[in-house]
């Protein structure tokens, strides 16, 4: 049965590569080139995907927060926090690969602009949440802080999604039109990319549920397995 | 730099990351499990289940 699984991963992250580097290759052997903006608009087919799954991570954050406050049970604070260290990554590479366009692009490597400046918020939202957690010493409240914490940083999703639609007079462009053939290299990215999001929350979560079971073997028990409630927990 | 070279900076930044993570994520987790498998009381403390 282990051994099934450890070939069902294998399998997973061995199709996932491929699919990411049959991406590349469309990338740089298929695909035309953008007049205007010249080789350097190839990076949106990696860009694009990388920030509509940044989302996805973003929404699992959300969903998992508001299933610790209903259940209050650790898995999901668990999983919260794999999606939040997935979703900041993601962001990472969305700011990374943003900035080396726009230098070529736009001969800066950062503007003010509003979707930008969304951008960057919603990174600095979810490393906060990171870096706020090891502060809180109570394993229920560090969950709950988290969980409270992650329903206000969603908040910044839509603002980022709809900054461009709102804000016309943004640099950053809303859409591009696209050949057919960047179509289908745009529309194959999104699969590399959605498994490595899976992927990469998955095995988030299982590292994540084995630190929990460390943890908790050194005597940091759960408020769920106590009949003692923990000092502010009464209020 | 110019605009090819950019590009190829692009996917080496953005690929470098998205593997560099995964892979330090898999090495966490066979250590992870390999200190569970040193330490099979963890798994089997009624308290930490």
């Amino acid at each position: 049965m282990r051994l099934k699984s450890c070939r069902l991963t294998a399998g997973f992250w061995a199709i996932t590569l491929a699919m990411f580097m049959a991406g590349v290759v469309m990338v740089f052997a298929y695909t035309p080139v953008e007049k205007t903006m010249g080789p350097v608009q190839k990076v949106f087919y990696l860009h694009l995907p990388v920030a509509i799954n940044t989302f996805l991570a973003c929404v699992v954050v959300f969903v998992a927060s508001v299933g610790y406050l209903w259940k209050r049970t650790q898995a999901w604070d668990d999983l919260a926090l794999a999606a939040c260290k997935t979703a900041v990554l993601l962001c990472s590479v969305v700011l990374l690969t943003g900035m080396i366009w726009g230098r070529s692009a736009w001969g800066a490597w950062w503007t003010w602009s509003p979707r930008l400046t969304f951008s960057l918020l919603l990174w600095l939202l979810y490393v906060v949440y990171l870096v706020i957690r090891p502060a809180i010493e109570s394993p229920q409240r560090r969950a709950l802080v988290s969980a409270v914490y992650g329903l206000v940083a969603f908040l910044d999703v839509p603002l980022v999604y709809l900054s461009v639609k709102l804000m016309p007079q943004d640099i950053h462009p809303a859409s591009i039109a696209l050949e057919p053939q960047m179509k289908t290299t745009l529309l194959f990215w999104f699969l590399p990319v959605t498994l490595l999001n899976i992927g990469l929350i998955a095995l988030g979560y299982a590292v994540q549920r084995k630190r929990t079971l460390i943890e908790q073997s050194r005597g940091k028990r759960s408020v769920h397995d106590t009949s003692t409630p923990l000092a502010g927990d009464a209020a | 730099m110019n605009s090819s070279q950019y590009l190829i900076l692009g996917y080496v930044v953005g690929a470098g990351v998205l593997w560099g993570y995964i892979l330090s994520l898999a090495l966490t987790h066979c250590r992870l499990n390999k200190h569970l498998r040193d330490h099979p009381e963890i798994t089997h403390d009624p308290q930490a289940q």
